[in-house]
């Protein structure tokens, strides 16, 4: 082998230093020569001939010569080099079709990148941290590969009494910002995360300065530290060293920086990126127990680490070495038992209540332990579809223009048919021709995907951007696994589409080429079939990517005209905060908030305004459990509003009242639920006069039914079961605000804005927006396919008509002598048109044939993203097929008109 | 083929270059191929290029070494001579061929 290394290294050296060699070696001849002359000489030859003599004896010079160069160098590397010089200037001398050419490469492949370096990094990738693959998630056995939440005191028993993991660890599953100030500066927002202790150490993830977190850190009730992300040090510190030692206030408590992540580090939870990571421990002092006035219970920002059922960690753990995902999970059944057990026998239940049945399915619940590798992620089950989808929609385009480009390039290659006559005719052999086919089909493709990067670049990012609620957080560009994709995907395009040139330039016949008039209109009947099957290829994909199209458009269509059973028009949405540094009482804060409303209500164009604790159409963080006596506890989504809420939203009140804008600031505990909470809880009777009750003992009156109305942002799902709490103890954290305008909603923002820092001016504003546009950024996901697909559909079909276009039109010039002799024999144009005609829609008709019952397949895979519309919707199918028709027809009458203009005379002294 | 003389084969070749240049020492490509010729008595009528072919695949092997020098009579000219990688060549050359030729000569019922 290492002869073989050494071989090759000499000859790659000959390679590049190629002509030095030649000379020396020229001259080392020269010597060979002379000696040997000299020799003859001494045996008695006359100088001429002895130097006859000597180079008869040495063989051809040139031969030799030859093959030293040959053996020095890398041959088949040279020739390579050879060709791809050829195939440049072949290229370079048809300008038009290079540039068509790359033009659709670039986007087919830029495109298809895209999808796949968004897809890669959402669906594919594995965690930048130490031998991910020894990773492993805990979870429920139905939720393998997805996650679940356990309590505290279950992650603490799993952690110091399992024998498979080297450590395991937790994280909050919030995926929430805290208000937050640094030094005392400005209110701010920042996501965060609270992790165990040992967090780093199990993902064997180093600080980039500073420390991370010990197992001391997390030791209750917690070191007030705090570590931060790298994108947030560089951004709000801009990579200042000294940020270690530094002050945050989260919730008014101080927070000592100590540390800074790694570069690429985003944690386990893939398209989230917390900025700040606190330890565990500390949620005890971010949500002290507050104590109630009736009862010891808890409040509803408890501490959430002594309350035993309440789900709020992620577990993650890394296998000892040698220990099997399956070993694991048959390791911890005993364990989880047993913690199950003792939380029963525990008993704090959140102020819940469970029967019988759900106890002992609590009980009997395994644990699964499955790779955790590629980390948790909300985008992968609500982005992978569209993004499978979009990646079948790019790949069929991809499919198209590679058709397109093998029609181009066999009509070039018909005008090609004398070059390459000739080249045989001369002795080049026919592999090699193929070779320089190939070769030109491989360059284009490669520049095609070194510019497809590019698109890529900018494509992954868009596609990120016009994601809901992922903008600025996951990170993609092109990295070694995208640029081998693209590598990948850029040769087997150019093999694709460069087979159709090598299969013609192999069957040219040198002598009928050369004696062919013209050269260039004696296709064979055999490449025009070939021309003609790719016609029918790219009209049946295109109806395959209209239908989808349509459906998409159509589901958009059916999701925008949903009723929300709110009214979403004139109305202002805004977060609110109260400065987290400022030592404001519980009391403070809603004085603050009534002053505001009072204030916003006061100014002109304002209908009304009220505060609400979650914000409506969002994903839901505020799923409470409710329960009334007599019924299971049922978690619904729960939210404590102000009295004029229902009036600015309008959501009309069915039977009985609201409270009243007095009721906001009293201790007043009353209810409202939706139409369907009430219909599920007490069937036909009326709830009013019923209570019901939340996380603690605690119960409010119900005193009014309202319409159900939509509040998650899952526009398809059916959420309607809701209750509306009065305000008067949830006044803590943030609010929401909504403002109902007379006019344009939009022209209130400013105003609005004053007012909230007019009342206090450390309050922090964020997120101003009108409710249309919050639903239209739920919708971005919809749009986003829908728009793609159009676009992608129409480009597919005017590709398509394209290559129609060029193959009807050939075949009319291959015809004109036939027309002419038609016409001279008195057929009329009408009768002419239809002879082109009818080829043309022999092609479309077979596309079209084949291109309905694959969309009708293919549609069905797209099921789950349809809304209000079937995926066989006759409709859209039937759309799909005559716009494609519709163009497919345009492109073919162009041609046909032509015909009728062969004058047959012309025609007929032709060639 | 001319009766009396054989076409050398070129991993054969290669042997006698090792062979001639661990007998002579350093040599250039006309001295080599004159010493192989006259050692076969003219049997092995070499086409004296063929010689430089041989010599650069050993050089590429670094089993030989070259270098630009003068020759006996003052002539310039590339010298050849043995690496000590080469030796080692020649040595497990030479065994295996008497092995395999031995055996060749038994089979062809020549030995005596």
């Amino acid at each position: 082998m290492l002869i073989w290394l050494r071989v090759l290294g000499s000859r790659i050296r000959g390679f590049v230093l190629g002509h030095r060699a030649d000379d020396d070696f020229d001259r080392e001849l020269q010597c060979h020569l002379e000696m040997l002359a000299a020799e003859h000489v001494r045996r008695g030859m006359a100088p001429e001939e002895a130097r006859r003599a000597a180079y008869l004896q040495l063989g051809g010079v040139a031969q030799i010569k030859e093959s030293h160069r040959e053996l020095r160098g890398l041959p088949a590397v040279e020739t390579l080099v050879t060709d791809l010089r050829y195939a440049l200037r072949a290229l370079r001398k048809s300008p038009g079709f290079t540039a068509v050419a790359i033009l659709s490469l670039t986007l087919g492949i830029g495109a298809n990148t895209a999808i796949f370096t968004v897809i890669d990094a959402v669906l594919l990738k594995s965690l930048p941290v130490k031998e991910p693959g020894r990773l492993a998630m805990l979870t429920d056995p139905d939720k393998r590969g997805r996650g679940s939440l356990y309590c505290y005191r279950a992650y603490t028993e799993l952690r110091e009494r399992n024998a498979v993991f080297s450590g395991l660890l937790a994280r909050s599953d919030w995926d929430e910002e805290f208000y937050l100030s640094i030094d005392g500066g400005r209110v701010e927002r920042a996501p965060y995360e609270l992790v165990s202790g040992n967090y780093f150490a199990v993902l064997g993830v180093n600080p980039y300065i500073g420390r991370t977190f010990s197992l001391e850190d997390d030791r209750p009730p917690g070191n007030p530290v705090a570590v931060l992300s790298y994108g947030y040090w560089r951004e709000r510190f801009a990579a200042d060293r000294a940020v270690i030692g530094r002050t945050i206030h989260i919730r008014s408590h101080p927070f000592t920086i100590i540390g800074v992540t790694p570069p690429g580090f985003f944690g386990i939870q893939v398209g989230a990126a917390p900025a700040i990571r606190i330890p565990l421990t500390t949620a005890a002092t971010l949500w002290p127990p507050k104590k109630d006035d009736r009862a010891n219970g808890n409040y509803l920002d408890d501490p959430r680490l002594n309350m035993l059922h309440t789900n709020w960690l992620q577990i993650v753990g890394r296998l000892h070495p040698g220990v099997s995902f399956q070993q694991a999970e048959a390791s911890l059944q005993p364990l989880n038992q047993q913690i199950r057990r003792q939380e029963v026998e525990l008993g704090n239940w959140e102020g819940m209540s469970m029967n019988r049945s759900g106890r002992r399915q609590f009980l009997e619940r395994p644990i699964a332990v499955s790779s955790a590798a590629r980390g948790f992620s909300r985008l992968r089950q609500s982005f992978s579809e569209p993004l499978l989808v979009l990646l079948a929609l790019v790949g069929v385009v991809l499919l198209i223009a590679c058709s397109t480009l093998a029609n181009l390039l066999l009509a070039r290659g018909v005008a090609r048919r004398r070059e390459i006559a000739v080249r045989l005719a001369l002795g080049a052999g026919r592999v090699r021709v193929a070779r320089h086919m190939l070769i030109e089909s491989l360059v284009l493709a490669c520049v095609g995907g070194a510019l497809g990067v590019l698109v890529a670049w900018w494509g992954a990012s868009a596609l990120i951007a016009a994601a809901p609620g992922v903008t600025p957080i996951l990170h993609v560009g092109p990295d070694v696994r995208v640029l081998g994709f693209t590598l990948g995907l850029s040769l087997l395009t150019g093999l694709l589409f460069g087979l159709a040139p090598v299969y013609q330039a192999l069957q040219t016949q040198v002598m009928e080429a050369l004696k062919a008039p013209g050269g260039a209109l004696a296709g064979q009947a055999s490449q025009i079939a070939l021309r003609k099957s790719l016609i029918v290829l790219q009209v049946a994909l295109s109806v395959l990517l209209l239908a989808g199209a349509g459906l998409f458009v159509r589901t958009l269509r059916s999701l925008k005209s949903l009723d929300t059973g709110l009214d979403l028009t004139r109305v202002l949405q805004m977060s609110v905060a109260i400065h987290p540094y400022s030592p404001a009482t519980e009391n403070q804060k809603r004085q603050y908030y009534q002053q505001l409303l009072d204030r916003i209500e006061s100014l002109p164009g304002v209908h009304s305004a009220a505060t609400s604790k979650s914000i409506l159409l969002d994903h839901d963080k505020y799923n409470w459990p409710i329960t009334v006596p007599g019924h299971e506890t049922l978690r619904v989504s729960t939210n404590p509003v102000t009295s004029r809420f229902f009036e600015t939203l309008k959501i009309p009140l069915v039977a009985g009242r609201t409270w009243s804008r007095q009721d906001d600031c009293r201790p007043v505990r009353e209810a409202v639920v939706s139409e369907s909470l009430a219909r599920h809880m007490f069937g036909d009777v009326s709830p009013i006069g019923h209570r019901l009750s939340t996380f603690t003992d605690r119960s409010y009156a119900i005193v009014g039914v309202v319409k159900d109305s939509k509040h998650h942002n899952n526009l398809r799902q059916d959420d309607s079961r809701a209750v509306y709490l009065s305000p008067a103890e949830f006044w803590d954290g943030g609010l929401e605000i909504y403002v109902r305008a007379a006019g344009d909603p939009g022209k209130l923002i400013a105003a609005v804005r004053r007012e909230v820092q007019s009342i206090n001016p450390e309050a922090h504003v964020s997120g101003i927006k009108t409710l249309e546009a919050q639903v239209d950024e739920l919708l971005s996901n919809e749009r986003l396919v829908a728009r793609l697909s159009s676009l992608l559909g129409l480009l597919a079909a005017l590709l398509a008509a394209i290559g129609l276009y060029g193959v009807i039109a050939y075949s009319v010039a291959r015809r004109t002598r036939e027309i002419g002799l038609r016409m001279a024999l008195g057929a009329g144009r009408a009768h002419i048109q239809w002879l082109v005609l009818r080829e043309v829609l022999t092609l479309i008709g077979a596309g079209v044939a084949l291109g309905v019952p694959a969309a009708l397949a293919a549609t069905r895979l797209a099921r789950n993203l349809l809304f209000g519309v079937e995926p066989n919707d006759p409709a859209t199918l039937t759309g799909a097929a005559l716009l494609m028709c519709a163009i497919a027809l345009l492109a073919g009458y162009l041609p046909a008109r032509r015909a009728t203009g062969v004058d047959p005379m012309v025609a007929l002294r032709h060639e | 083929m001319p009766e009396g003389k054989s076409e050398v084969l070129q991993g054969t070749l290669d042997l006698m270059v090792l062979k001639t240049l661990e007998c002579l020492g350093p040599l250039h490509g006309y001295g080599i191929a004159r010493r192989i010729e006259q050692q076969s008595d003219d049997v092995l009528q070499l086409n004296q290029g063929t010689i430089y072919a041989s010599l650069l695949r050993l050089q590429q092997k670094r089993w030989i070494s070259a270098a630009w020098g003068a020759s006996e009579n003052n002539r310039k000219a590339k010298f050849y001579a043995l690496t000590r990688s080469g030796r080692k060549q020649l040595q497990a050359e030479t065994e295996s061929w008497e092995r395999i030729s031995g055996v060749i000569g038994r089979v062809l019922g020549l030995a005596r």
